[in-house]
């Protein structure tokens, strides 16, 4: 994993981030968390999380337009930056080689002592 | 539509990085209104005050602290940074203010540093709030009363047995040292004359906290015949080895005196001074039994320590009831009455009108403490002034700046702080300078104010009144220059940089011609004590005190006969007589300059009902008027030989008058009665000459002749001092071996009365030395802004002719006036004051008009000269500098 280090829950922020790819900000990306992983979020956890990932430089933010339903607030959209696609790349990468090195008798193991 | 809940949402507004806000806003107020629409208001409220509490994370918080310029700790710094650039722009001006400042400060401190000292005196003693010192008041047939701060020893006992209200009681004395001569101290081959022994109650170290480095506080005075020493007296008989339990010898006696305690030496403010104490049990053995049981003799001092919520007033009421209970009749029988007060120990050292203290104690009058503390505020508020009158008129100067402050939205606050901080960091400075001031001048200030500055004083200085007192200062001073500007319209102070140029204000005049009352009072203050001192120690006293030496007699407490010291006193005068630099020798009881303390009752006839008059009686030798040469206008003095009779007595003038004899020449050979007892007859009348200083109005003597006592030889001499030392030591260690030698010169004895008017006259000096230095600082700093203001119009008036002394009257004139207006104010003023100051003297200058022309003037012409040289040179400048640009 190197140099870049993801939480768990930073991972899937990254994630959801690229799935929303141009209209991802705080509502859009905790409903779609919400919905795909069937997990509660939290504003607050969602946005230091946001915030922390920005100061990494795995995500960029840019105002958007104000809008009327949010009372003139803008949305913040985030979206990958370079670095940001590379860790998660790298994060996968590494989960893969693992996944691929484990032996098919564990996995038979697994399967009997469950069974 | 329904809003959010509003304290959260102000909540989160406060916290939350600005950043961040509005995104995270939006996103709440977009979930709040899906909230609402699915699951309800109320719901949708705690749901996003539940969301902003969990908002509440290091990540999204604002920093804390930040150095962004929108805060107000940035604006500090941006502020504190402008007041360095600016101070450092304008050195001058900021010198000045620093130094007056410092000055003012210095002044300010050094005295409060001396007020607190005396105010510190006798505060040592744990329960020294509940003691009280007996004080006693007494008129004996009739005469005037007489103030003591002494009392009969009986008193005591007597009360604490009978009032509740009295816990403990000690007493003190020193029956032998005080008026009686001293008591003579021998340790092996060391022995000195100790002038401050004391006998001390067995409870008195319990009674006062003095520190005790050896021996036991409850016991070490019980015994007889043993003593606590001090430290240094400890080192004078002992030197190095320990002196506890060793021996001393008292005046040549045989029975030896035992050390059981040493004591650390009392503090300087102690009012009571001893290098000796003795068990008072060895007193009473010497006057066997009189020093526990005597109601009319007062040498003692008392002391009664009351019980917690005692009221001192009601004991003080019993002991005069329960006194007069037991004395009432006898005193009644004697036409003699007596009335006692307690007076708190912490009054001691502030009452300078009771006769009677303890030999070496230190009594200051509570106004002049009082009037040296306002001097030191007046020079404080004086240099406060200054800096309000400089960063004012700066202030005016830098319009343009501050008009562009305000066009760029500054508020009134964010002004504030600007001139707030550059008062606080010149405070600053001028207080770390007048802590360097104070160190540099410590010793010479010790020295005049008479005290020690100690290692704590930079901790009696930081007490919460001074610094709160100081930091309102700087905070006003600050705020002032604000106020003004804040009024001014920012065109205005764009237009031009001399905008409010022609603007002047009549407060701050007034506060000039406050700074010049001040200052010139304080001169007129310092040319009237100077003046007066000057005429009290040329007037002519009425004797030569010039070229008198004065030696110490031999002790009369001593195992010789007393016949044996007649002869070898005769002795002694016969051998400084018969050396060729002495021309007179005779002896007296008392000599000039030292108080005349035993008045009796002197009557023409005699008789309870004749009228008698108080005369202070001296007893002195033949040669006495003769020797201080002393003019007899008539009759003759007394014969060299005891053929006079016993009672045959000369008065002064004074006396004579008081007397009743309208031509001198009838008092000769009448017949008075001294006391109501003793015949006297008068042989002679002398001129007045002034034995105690002529502050004091004469006092009516009389003499009597006394060929056997002797308290001091005076011998007249010619030639030089120290030769003549020499042979009167010699010639006493020749003939009173066990005495030791102790002379002095006349004319130092009787100068050292002038010593608490000449400190006093010192002090004001030096202190309106101070303010005339800081107000004249402020006039320079004043006129260079003034000057300044008006280059160009000077530079005009000359283009059209006008000369240098033309320009420098204009310049001046304004400074002349405001003068001649403080001068007007304070002459009235300081005529009330001087004179009520010169009622205390007898002989004493005449208030003229010379001494306000003198003090005046002074001020005028240090005034002007240091404006000056600020408008010479303006006046003298050529105008094509002053015109050329614009």
């Amino acid at each position: 994993m190197g140099k870049h280090q993801l939480g768990e829950f930073e991972e899937v922020v990254m994630l959801t981030v690229g799935v929303l790819h141009g209209n991802a900000y705080g509502v859009s990306i905790k409903n779609e968390i919400e919905s795909r992983l069937q997990r509660k979020v939290s504003v607050g956890a969602l946005q230091s999380a946001l915030k922390r990932l920005e100061d990494k430089g795995f995500l960029s933010a840019k105002d958007g337009e104000s809008s009327a339903e949010r009372r003139g607030r803008p949305k913040r959209f985030y979206r990958l930056t370079a670095m940001g696609a590379k860790a998660i790349n790298d994060v996968r990468d590494a989960r893969n080689s693992l996944y691929n090195d484990i032996p098919r008798v564990a996995w038979e193991v697994n399967v009997s002592d469950h069974g | 539509m329904d809003n959010p809940p509003r304290l959260p949402h102000r909540f989160l507004r406060w916290f939350c990085h600005p950043d961040l806000l509005r995104g995270i806003e939006g996103d709440l107020f977009e979930l709040f209104d899906r909230n609402v629409a699915q699951r309800g208001r109320i719901r949708a409220r705690w749901m996003f005050t539940w969301d902003v509490v969990r908002l509440l994370r290091p990540k999204i918080m604002r920093p804390i602290g930040s150095v962004s310029a929108r805060t107000s700790w940035g604006l500090a710094k941006h502020n504190s940074r402008m007041s360095i650039r600016v101070l450092k722009k304008d050195r001058v001006y900021t010198a000045i203010n620093i130094l007056g400042l410092a000055l003012g400060l210095a002044s300010f401190l050094a005295i409060y540093l001396f007020t607190s000292y005396e105010r510190s005196f006798d505060r040592f003693h744990a329960t020294g709030d509940r003691i009280y010192r007996l004080t006693a008041d007494f008129s004996i047939d009739g005469m005037a009363r007489r103030y003591l701060a002494s009392s009969p020893p009986s008193i005591a006992p007597h009360m604490a047995e009978l009032i509740p209200g009295i816990e403990a009681y000690a007493r003190l004395s020193d029956y032998f040292t005080s008026g009686h001569g001293d008591l003579t101290l021998a340790a092996g081959t060391r022995k000195f004359r100790e002038p401050s022994v004391c006998f001390a109650h067995p409870r008195f170290l319990e009674l006062f906290n003095f520190p005790l480095i050896a021996g036991n506080r409850e016991t070490c005075l019980d015994e007889l015949r043993v003593m606590a020493l001090t430290e240094s007296a400890a080192k004078k008989y002992f030197g190095p080895s320990d002196p506890m339990g060793q021996t001393v010898f008292v005046d040549g006696s045989n029975l030896p005196y035992t050390v059981t305690g040493i004591l650390a030496d009392p503090p300087s403010n102690s009012s009571m001074q001893f290098d000796v104490l003795i068990s008072y049990k060895t007193l009473d053995w010497w006057l066997e039994g009189e020093a526990e049981n005597h109601w009319t003799n007062h040498e003692y001092w008392t002391y009664f320590l009351l019980k917690e919520g005692a009221d001192p007033d009601s004991v003080e009421k019993k002991i005069n009831r329960y006194y007069l209970e037991v004395r009432g009749e006898y005193n009644e029988s004697r036409n003699f009455d007596m009335h006692f007060s307690l007076q708190p120990l912490h009054d001691v050292h502030f009452t300078t009108d009771l006769e009677w203290e303890l030999a070496g104690s230190k009594q200051v009058d509570p106004v002049i403490v009082q009037v040296i503390l306002s001097i030191g505020g007046l020079i404080l508020v004086i240099a406060w002034i200054n800096y309000l009158n400089l960063s004012t008129a700066r202030a005016l100067r830098r319009y343009g700046e501050i008009g562009i402050r305000k066009t760029l939205g500054a508020r009134k606050s964010q002004l504030l702080g600007l001139f707030v901080s550059e008062s606080f960091l010149i405070h600053c400075a001028a207080l770390v300078a007048a802590g360097f001031i104070l160190l540099g001048l410590s010793s010479y200030l010790e020295d005049l104010l008479g005290f020690r500055f100690g290692s704590q004083w930079l901790v009696t200085l930081s007490n919460g009144r001074i610094l709160l007192a100081i930091s309102s200062a700087a905070l006003v001073i600050g705020v002032y220059p604000t106020l003004l500007l804040s009024r001014m319209k920012p065109n205005r102070g764009l237009g031009s940089s001399t905008a409010l140029g022609g603007k002047k204000s009549w407060f701050f005049r007034g506060l000039v011609v406050f700074q010049f009352t001040i200052s010139t009072a304080l001169i007129i203050g310092s040319v009237v004590l100077y003046s007066q001192l000057e005429l009290m120690r040329t007037s002519d006293t009425g004797f030569d005190p010039y070229h008198k030496l004065l030696v110490r007699g031999p002790n009369l407490i001593d195992t010789d006969s007393d016949s044996l010291v007649q002869s070898r006193h005769r002795r002694f005068i016969e051998t400084m007589s018969q050396q060729a630099m002495v021309e007179g020798i005779t002896t007296a009881y008392n000599v000039p300059g030292e108080p005349t303390t035993n008045p009796a009752a002197i009557q023409r006839q005699r008789g309870q009902q004749a009228e008698a008059q108080t005369i202070d009686i001296l007893s002195v030798g033949p040669g006495y008027f003769k020797t201080l040469d002393i003019q007899f206008l008539t009759g003759r003095a007394f014969k060299e030989k005891s053929t006079d009779g016993e009672w045959s007595v000369v008065l002064n003038e004074s006396a004579a008058r008081l007397l009743g004899f309208r031509e001198l020449d009838s008092a000769l050979g009448q017949k008075l009665v001294l006391n109501y007892k003793y015949d006297l007859v008068v042989i002679g009348v002398i001129d007045d000459y002034n034995h105690l200083s002529s502050k004091y109005a004469i006092e009516p003597l009389l003499f009597y002749c006394d060929y056997d006592y002797v308290h001091y030889y005076i011998i007249d001499y010619a030639g030089h001092p120290s030769e003549i030392l020499d042979k009167a030591e010699v010639a006493m260690a020749e003939i009173f071996p066990r005495d030791p030698f102790e002379a002095f010169f006349l004319d130092d004895r009787y100068r050292e009365q002038y010593e608490y008017d000449e400190k006093l006259g010192e002090i004001i000096l030096l202190f309106s030395g101070v303010a005339i230095v800081i107000a004249c600082l402020g006039l320079i700093g004043l006129a260079s802004h003034n000057t300044l203001r008006r280059v160009k119009e000077i530079g005009i008036r000359k283009t059209f002719g006008a000369g240098v002394p033309q320009i420098l009257i204009l310049l001046n004139q304004e400074t002349f006036w405001l003068l001649l207006i403080a001068n007007f104010i304070t002459w009235p003023l300081m005529y009330q004051l001087m004179s009520r100051y010169l009622e205390d003297f007898a002989t004493r200058i005449s208030l003229g008009l010379e001494v306000f022309t003198l003090a005046g003037g002074m001020m005028a012409i240090v005034a002007i000269l240091s404006i000056s040289l600020i408008t010479w040179k303006a006046a003298r400048a050529n105008p094509v500098h002053s015109l050329r640009d614009e």
